[in-house]
């Protein structure tokens, strides 16, 4: 065995590979708590779940009054009132070719705001909001009808249940446009 | 430097019902209002409202005992084709007649703030656009839409002619 030189500070080899390990370990866990969480909106049409961002969403009110626009397309189901301010209201049932859904107490007007633009949409009901990552929204599967896949953002997971996720600036862009 | 136009602080509305919307018409772009029986024998050319907003016919509710009016839309006067009895020999030669609006019977007059007032929501705004409605106001527990009905001729028919005319409510 050679002479052990003291004078140099040589770190064991096995030192060094735990230290790897530790940093491996330590790198993962930022990126743990780096990532992004976003806030989803999910609720359902019929028995399917959707979902809009959080960040989409401005609040969520229970259906009042509907004042019915003369002239308005058939997925404009009217104006209401919010404490002052009026704001449209789309029947998003008829905007994807749904079937129309029985009346219900839980109906629920999410108030979706991207950029300036702005409306209520009527849904069924509301199943959750809900904090997740943003890399557990994925690309959504390409089995969706055509009447919904050119609104898809993706799709992600509740309790086990495929959520689309809509995106509202291809809708809100789809209704002005025409 | 000139002095600035009073503002407008309220608008003077006839409120009236077309298909469960409440409609709100300035009062200065009427100059008078008769009965339906009244308008075979006079020289206007009667237009239903629900036409001209896209209403199902449901919107003048006659069938319910809803009385109807016909109000005379001011200085509106539209080209209406000469008719000959032998289609061969028309001229193409017109005349003009007085815009009367076919409307269900209104409830009131009433003026409106314009405090009161909102614009129609981005998305429907394009819509009620075509259709001259400007505006929604809050009244009790009613919204009543804001029309403006040379508007809403001007963007339905073509060669209206306008003309300045005395306001006059009968």
């Amino acid at each position: 065995m050679g002479e052990y030189d003291d004078r140099v500070q040589v770190k064991p080899k096995s030192e060094e590979i735990l230290d790897a390990f530790r940093q491996r370990n330590s790198d993962c866990q930022i990126i743990d708590v780096e990532e992004e969480l976003v806030q989803i909106i999910i609720f359902q049409l019929h028995d399917t779940l959707f979902g809009i961002y959080g960040s989409d969403a401005k609040e969520v009110l229970e259906v009042e009054k509907i004042t019915v626009v003369p002239g308005s397309p058939g997925f404009i189901l009217g104006i209401v009132n919010v404490r002052g301010d009026v704001e449209s209201v789309i029947d998003l049932n008829r905007f994807l070719q749904l079937p129309p859904e029985r009346e219900s107490v839980k109906a629920r007007l999410i108030i979706a705001q991207n950029g300036e633009m702005r409306s209520g949409i009527r849904v069924a009901a509301i199943r959750d909001v809900v904090d997740i990552p943003k890399s557990s929204v994925r690309p959504a599967i390409s089995t969706l009808g055509e009447n919904i896949r050119h609104y898809v953002i993706g799709e992600t997971l509740y309790n086990g249940q495929h959520v689309t996720m809509l995106d509202m600036d291809r809708i809100f862009s789809k209704i002005v446009d025409g | 430097m000139g002095a600035r136009p009073a503002e407008i602080d309220h608008v003077s509305v006839l409120v009236f019902r077309v298909m469960g919307a409440w409609i709100g018409l300035d009062t200065e772009q009427i100059t008078g209002m008769t009965d339906t029986g009244r308008s075979s024998e006079d020289d206007f050319d009667l237009v239903p409202i629900h036409e001209l907003l896209g209403l199902d016919a449901r919107g003048l509710e006659s069938a319910d005992g809803t009385r109807q009016k016909v109000i005379f839309v001011k200085g509106g006067y539209l080209p209406v084709q000469l008719e000959q009895d032998d289609p061969a020999k028309n001229t193409g030669q017109h005349e003009e007649r007085r815009i009367g609006l076919v409307i269900n019977e209104p409830e009131e007059i009433v003026d409106i703030p314009v405090k009161s007032m909102r614009p129609l929501p981005f998305l429907v705004a394009p819509h009620g656009d075509l259709n001259g409605l400007w505006a929604v106001a809050q009244s009790q527990d009613e919204m009543i839409f804001m029309l403006d009905v040379r508007k809403l001729i001007d963007t339905k028919f073509v060669g209206v002619r306008w003309l300045d005319e005395r306001q006059v409510i009968e």
